[in-house]
């Protein structure tokens, strides 16, 4: 009764505290399956790849001999103790044509009991000529089942040499357990890489010897891949089979030199054969040659005559030509000239024609004029002749009349002269007188003579004879006047005017006759030129007449001349045509004779070339013959010595390790999952482990009455623990089950997808319940919380009773540090003044949660760090360290020319920005802490290099090393395995030089890869001779990226290239490989971020619940929910933060590790997290945070006051 | 004189399952301003009920409650907690400190929020406690921690206090300090007082006594000449 009453109330108490029921369930639940569930990761993972490769049968170990292996190999390898089953197979890497390009693939017979191919579509090849093709590889090309693929021979030799055909139908498309990844392995054919893999029966393959057998190895099957009980198994074998090595190749060795005897002696016969051939067609050669010669001779002479002949015949045709020409130059001439004078007698005869018209014309005129005009003029004349008779009987008589009045008129004019000259005389008698004075006269008169003097005598005489001169004169005058008077009467007329009058009239009576008679003569003349202008128009007539007469005589005899002229070009032009026709003959003639004779010409050279080229062949062929059997005749030698120099044929027994290219990735990528699983879910666990801890103790510490009731009242301590105990371990216990049931199933199928990107043929994911990891996870969760609660159940139980039921002492307030710096405190309200203290107050409380806080955001920070420094290694590598874009590797025997017609190509090509020449080799290095291998590379120029790589430090990015002549450079990762810094040793093994030392000047930057930089002198005075560069690093200008590819093809096509790799795709791989890293990153943040939330909730529930009262108070003072809730959020915000920072700090110190832990050997990953990584997990933190606030709001509000402060529980 | 707190047939319905419980069934009482009154029956009579309604820390479930003027039974659950905030002072039997706040920044967290506090030290004095003004509730004496409580209920410079048992979980001595430092309270500061007590030997210092029966008023009465606290023996 009473156990059932205790049951009861613990049934109660679970319903009644179900938050914290189930919170603890949770945590330990999540605690548990992460624990658990990300260590079963890497089991589960190896579980299920163990379980594809038992299932299709995956060789153990695979043995390959240089020199094939017999069957009876094969038995022996069978009789090997420990060997289940072995089985002979074949192989080789042949050329696949996929668009314009070749691909590698590897070809390789199906087994019975080994390897098999899982067929996606189709069937599997049943016969010799039928394939199955790789579903990765197939997935890249336009190839399907159906088709039908030719391949071609990568190294020289016929396909068809080690193959029954080349040509092959595609029956099926499949996947094989010898390829669980991308990665189809290497190839000394093509690129080097292969692509794929074709799977063909065994017929298809027609060799004398297996290539390879595989090997079961007893026990294997049982045992997991990976493992190292089955390392040690396949081991074992491998030592097994690698002892009876040596006796079956020295077998094999026997074989083939018996073989190669044969053949030599077989060889030897056949070239003393052809060197008898040989003698015999030189013989042959030699006679040929001089027949030839004197035939050839004579062709060549009877064309030189033919030659002449034709010149000669050329040189008249040519010569009649130009006669025949200068005739009808002549002939046109004539011809012309004829044409002129027709043209001339025709216009003349016309001109005849019309003058003779016109002159009968005018003979009509004439005769009509003459018999109209002629009598008029007669009768002119005669009116004429009567006129100059009548005129001159008039003139007769007037001259008749006239002759007296004029002798009237002269005597009349001789007194009027006489008169004329008395007047003159008085007058100048009259000018004397008046000269001189007559007063004077008077005076000198009255003076008598004597007195008179000389002067006045004279005076007086003068005077005096001039009177009487005047007197005298004036009667003269006076006569004659008298005279005048005289004759007029005596002539009848009254005055000397009527005389004049008289005298006019009869002169202009005569003036009238001769005006008369000059008309009359006029007309004469005019009648005159009239008859003579009928009479000369008469004459002219005649005058045209006679000359017409004349013309048309000339005319005639012209035209007669013209009909001549025509008659002789007629014949002329017959004459000619005649020639012409002979000369053109003779032309056709000499053209035939022409390409007689050019075809003579190239017969003759035909047979000239023919018969050198004949005996050129000969030549050659002899030479070639000798040169042939010399070689023969060398290989024999050689082959001799070859014989003799036959090695032991060696063995290559791989484990699954060795032989397959992905088996190893896959083993280290669970390797890597149980490097996580061993931080990782520690830090978790131990975090659910504490929470739920210090929720158990609370819940303890909190019934310290209803503890002290029940021992009161007098229940035994193991009954009263009981209920604690019980309740830890059901809630621990179902949330460890629970944890284990889901966290085993889903993280382990959810990382394992992760991997399926990279691991996509495994067929099935494989999680059976590892109950070891189980076990431990339950046991100590559950252990954790038990003692947790057994101790504080334990503390409570030892107080009295009445201790007990008293309430709990509240912890004292205590001042505190803060409090001392009175500017800061002062500054504080007091809520803040209660928040600072009740943080200090807690203390258990406090790094509870700071811890809780700061494990989750660690974890977080981890998670994201991890990301970081595993995603941006692809892009530090081949942006900050290599940023080159390609690289050409050559063969290391190529030819200088081969060299410098690459260097060419590359430096006209427009795409390509800029090359260098380096030298990369394996080589094996070591320190004082063991051998390593890596690469060594010498950049044909220090200064150029840097265009292609950065030597620099990586922690201080500023500090950038060059190549000197003295030192080398080492990258960081290598460094570290090495254990080497700057300044010391390093040893680097060379087979001919022995060790060789060499200082390390840096340590440089890098995270793919270890590189060993070396500058040219340095390197020759290592190894004691020049640097043969066999590779060439380009990178291409900006924006061509994409031409890259096309460069990459043709530089494949060109001798000697054997691989061009290309960074990007490097990149792209790496970033496919490390993507499925990512799906366990986001597992470690979501549960780090859902343990975030649940630490929270829990941790917060705890906060309000313990301090219950005093939020009502608050409330009770008249605070307002938010208020409130403000009071609490505070310490939330506090410890949020505080625990961030917390996590932060041990984020990063676990980040360091972890990335060491997780870290393979041949990359080094960043070790940097990004700041944003920080603030993302800070806010997935804070959101938590938040969220929780949000919810506890809630519980705030519902804080009941009544009910809270009714009493003291 | 006014009416200063009125109940009116206050009903406080509990519902369990199928019963209902009647905390308060129909109370009825009136107090004047300044008076001191003193609640008083057995336990279960529904004295805190009628406390815890005045006090805006529980609702009626019908009838009305009058205080200063205004129905509280229809305020919200802010208008409660302004309520609360502004007119009210609370003194609790177990006095419901802050432990991590001391003597005086008690009082002060109470006067942070209220709109017309008197000075938290001053009041500090009046109550005694003038030297342990900077000591934590934990090391205090109960009456010491009570009258902090009284302090910070006085601060607030409320319209009514409500004390629910003041003196319960103190001796007979302090306990009669406290009732006279209440006393003393309401008659200098003019202050309404309200206190529950199970203990009816302090009636007579009361200028009103209600006595609660049943949920019910049992019966009210004026003292006309209320005693001091010094001259009550019980």
């Amino acid at each position: 009764m009473k156990k059932n009453i205790l049951r009861k109330d613990f049934i109660i108490e679970i319903k009644k505290t179900m938050g914290r029921f189930i919170s603890i369930f949770f945590i330990v639940a999540l605690g548990v399956a992460f624990y658990s569930g990300i260590r079963a990761s890497e089991p589960s993972m190896r579980i299920t790849a163990d379980q594809y490769f038992d299932d299709s049968e995956l060789m153990d170990l695979k043995v390959m001999g240089t020199m094939g292996l017999t069957k009876a190999d094969i038995k022996a390898i069978g009789k090997v103790s420990g060997i289940e089953a072995v089985e002979g197979g074949y192989s080789k890497d042949v050329l696949c044509p996929v668009g314009d390009n070749e691909k590698v693939v590897h070809m390789l017979s199906t087994q019975k009991n080994f390897n098999q191919v899982s067929v996606v579509e189709g069937r599997l090849p049943e016969k010799a000529g039928e394939c199955l093709v790789d579903e990765d590889f197939l997935s890249y090309t336009d190839l399907k089942v159906g088709d039908t693929v030719t391949f071609h021979s990568g190294d020289g030799e016929a396909l068809t040499d080690s193959l029954v055909t080349d040509t092959y139908k595609i029956v099926g498309i499949g996947n094989s357990p010898l390829y669980i990844s991308f990665g189809r392995g290497s190839s000394t054919i093509g690129t080097g890489e292969i692509s794929g893999f074709v799977v063909v029966n065994k017929a298809s393959f027609d060799m004398d010897v297996y290539t390879e057998a595989y090997v079961k190895v007893s026990g294997a099957a049982e045992k997991t891949a990976f493992t190292d009980e089955y390392n040690d198994l396949s081991d074992a074998a491998k030592e097994a089979v690698s002892a009876i090595e040596e006796e079956r190749c020295a077998i094999r060795k026997q074989e083939i030199v018996d073989e190669a005897n044969e053949k030599l002696a077989d060889s030897e016969k056949t070239v003393n054969e052809k060197s008898q051939e040989l003698e015999d067609a030189k013989k042959e050669l030699e006679s040929g040659k001089s027949k030839a010669a004197e035939e050839l001779e004579k062709a060549k002479q009877q064309l030189t005559d033919g030659e002449a002949e034709l010149a000669d015949a050329k040189q008249q045709i040519a010569d009649g030509e130009t006669q025949l020409a200068d005739a009808k130059a002549q002939l046109n001439d004539k011809q012309a000239q004829l044409d002129s004078a027709e043209a001339q007698y025709e216009s003349g005869k016309a001109q005849l024609d019309q003058k003779e018209q016109e002159l009968a014309d005018a003979e009509q005129v004439y005769l009509s004029n003459y018999s109209k005009y002629m009598p008029i003029i007669t009768a002119g004349k005669e009116q004429i002749a009567a006129g100059k008779t009548q005129i001159a009987d008039g003139k007769k008589q007037l001259d008749e009349g006239l002759a007296p009045l004029n002798q009237l008129k002269d005597g009349l004019a001789e007194i009027e002269d006489g008169i004329s000259r008395c007047d003159s005389e008085i007058a100048e008698l009259n000018t004397q007188l008046n000269g001189m004075d007559s007063n004077e006269y008077q005076k000198y008169v009255n003076i008598p003579k004597e007195n008179r003097n000389e002067e006045q005598q004279a005076y007086v005489e003068k005077w005096e004879n001039l009177n009487i001169q005047l007197a005298g004169m004036q009667e003269r005058k006076t006569q004659l006047e008298n005279t005048k008077q005289e004759k007029l009467k005596q002539a009848g007329f009254a005055t000397e005017a009527d005389l004049e009058a008289q005298i006019t009239s009869l002169t202009e009576q005569k003036e009238d006759l001769d005006a008369k008679e000059t008309a009359l003569l006029q007309q004469e003349q005019t009648l005159a030129a009239q008859e003579e202008e009928l009479l000369s128009a008469g004459r002219q007539i005649t005058d045209g007449k006679s000359q017409i007469a004349a013309a048309r005589a000339q005319l005639d005899s012209a035209k007669s001349q013209i009909t001549d002229g025509k008659a002789q070009i007629q014949s002329a032009w017959a004459l000619l045509n005649e020639k012409e026709g002979t000369l053109n003959a003779s032309k056709a003639q000499l053209a035939s004779g022409e390409q007689e004779l050019a075809d003579g010409r190239s017969e003759y050279e035909q047979a000239a070339k023919e018969a050198e080229d004949q005996i050129t062949d000969g030549q050659v062929k002899i030479i070639d013959g000798e040169k042939q059997l010399a070689d023969a005749k060398q290989k024999i030698a050689d082959a001799k010595a070859e014989i003799k120099k036959i090695e032991n044929p060696k063995w290559y027994v791989q484990t699954r390790e060795d032989a397959l290219t992905e088996y190893q990735g896959y083993g280290d990528n669970a390797d890597r999952m149980r490097s996580i699983g061993k931080v990782f879910p520690v830090l978790f666990f131990l975090v659910a482990a504490l929470i739920s801890l210090t929720t158990m103790t609370r819940m303890v510490e909190e019934q310290r009455v209803q503890i002290g009731t029940m021992k009161a009242l007098g229940y035994g301590k193991a009954a009263i623990a009981g209920k604690y105990i019980g309740y830890a371990l059901i809630a621990t216990l179902g949330g460890s089950i629970f944890g284990v049931l889901i966290g085993e199933k889903i993280l382990p199928l959810v990382i394992i997808y992760g991997y399926m990107i990279l691991y996509k043929h495994l067929p099935a994911i494989l999680l059976p319940y590892h109950m070891s990891y189980a076990i431990q996870a339950s046991v100590i969760a559950v252990a954790c919380i038990l003692i947790a609660t057994i101790a504080s159940c334990y503390k409570e139980l030892a107080a009295e009773p009445a201790e007990l039921m008293r309430p709990a002492a509240p912890k004292q307030g205590k001042r505190i540090l803060l409090e001392r710096i009175g500017i800061i405190w002062k500054h504080l309200n007091f809520t803040w003044k209660s928040t600072v203290r009740n943080l200090i107050r807690y203390k258990k409380r406090f790094f509870m949660t700071i811890f809780g806080i700061g494990g989750c955001m660690a974890l977080m920070v981890v998670g994201f760090g991890l990301k970081d420094c595993i995603y941006e290694i692809v892009s530090l590598q081949y942006e900050k360290v290599q940023f080159y874009d390609a690289a050409t590797y050559m063969n290391d025997d190529i030819s200088e020319e081969n060299r410098q017609q690459i260097q060419e190509y590359l430096d006209q090509n427009a795409d390509v920005k800029e090359t260098i020449e380096v030298h990369m080799q394996k080589t094996d290095v070591k320190s004082a802490s063991g051998k390593k291998t890596l690469y060594l590379m010498v950049p044909s120029d220090d200064e150029k290099i840097e265009d292609f790589l950065s030597f620099h430090s990586r922690t201080n990015k500023n500090e950038v090393y060059s190549l000197k002549k003295d030192e080398v450079i080492l990258t960081e990762k290598m460094a570290s395995l090495l254990n080497v810094k700057v300044g010391d040793q390093l040893t680097i093994e060379d087979e001919d030089r022995g060790d060789q030392t060499v200082t390390i000047g840096a340590i440089c930057e890098n995270y793919m890869s270890h590189y060993l930089y070396l500058s040219p002198e340095k390197y020759e005075e290592l190894y004691g001779k020049p640097v043969e560069y066999n590779t060439i690093i380009y990178s291409v200008k900006d924006g061509k990226d994409d031409q890259i590819e096309k460069t990459g093809t043709k530089l494949l096509a060109m001798d000697g290239v054997l691989n061009v790799s290309y960074t990007s795709s490097i990149e792209g791989r790496l970033d496919d490989m490390l993507r499925s890293l990512n799906l366990v990153i986001v597992v470690l943040i979501v549960s780090a971020g859902m343990l975030a939330f649940v630490v929270l909730y829990n941790l917060n529930n705890i906060n309000i619940t313990e301090r219950q009262r005093e939020l009502a108070t608050l409330k009770v003072l008249g605070f307002y929910d938010g208020e409130v809730a403000s009071y609490v959020y505070r310490e939330n915000i506090l410890l949020t933060i505080i625990g961030s920072v917390v996590g932060m700090v041990l984020g990063n110190f676990l980040h360091r590790y972890t990335i060491l832990t997780v870290e393979v050997e041949e990359a080094m990953f960043g070790r940097q997290i990004h700041w944003q990584s920080y603030l993302y997990s800070f806010l997935f933190t804070a959101a938590f945070s938040l969220f929780v606030n949000w919810v506890m709001f809630y519980k705030l509000k519902k804080i009941d006051m009544v009910e809270s402060l009714k009493s003291v529980e | 004189m006014k009416e200063f707190v009125e109940m009116r047939d206050v009903r406080k319905i509990y519902r369990m399952g199928e019963v209902e419980i009647a905390a308060a069934d129909g109370i009825d009482f009136q107090i004047k301003k300044g008076e001191f009154a003193v609640v008083v029956g057995p336990s279960g009579a529904g004295k805190t009920t009628v406390l815890n309604i005045l006090g805006g820390m529980d609702t009626a479930t019908s009838g009305e409650v009058w205080i200063d003027g205004k129905n509280i039974v229809k305020y919200s659950s802010r208008q409660l907690t302004s309520y609360r905030r502004d007119d009210i002072g609370f003194v609790f039997q177990f006095y419901n400190l802050i432990p991590n706040l001391t003597a005086l920044e008690n009082v002060e967290l109470a006067l942070q929020i209220c709109k017309d506090p008197l000075d938290a030290e001053m009041v500090l004095k009046e109550v005694g406690l003038a030297d342990r003004m900077k000591n934590f509730p934990a090391q205090l004496s109960g009456g010491e921690q009570q009258r902090v409580s009284i302090a910070r209920a006085l601060a607030k410079n409320p319209k009514l206090l409500l004390c629910d048992e003041p003196t319960g979980a103190l001796d007979y001595n302090t306990g009669k300090a406290i009732l006279k430092l209440l006393q003393d309270m309401c008659r200098e500061r003019g202050m309404t007082v309200i206190l529950i007590t199970h203990n009816s030997a302090i009636t007579p210092m009361a200028d009103r006594v209600i006595k609660m029966k049943n949920g019910k008023v049992g019966s009210m009465k004026l003292n006309e000449r209320p005693v001091p606290v010094e001259t009550i023996e019980w």
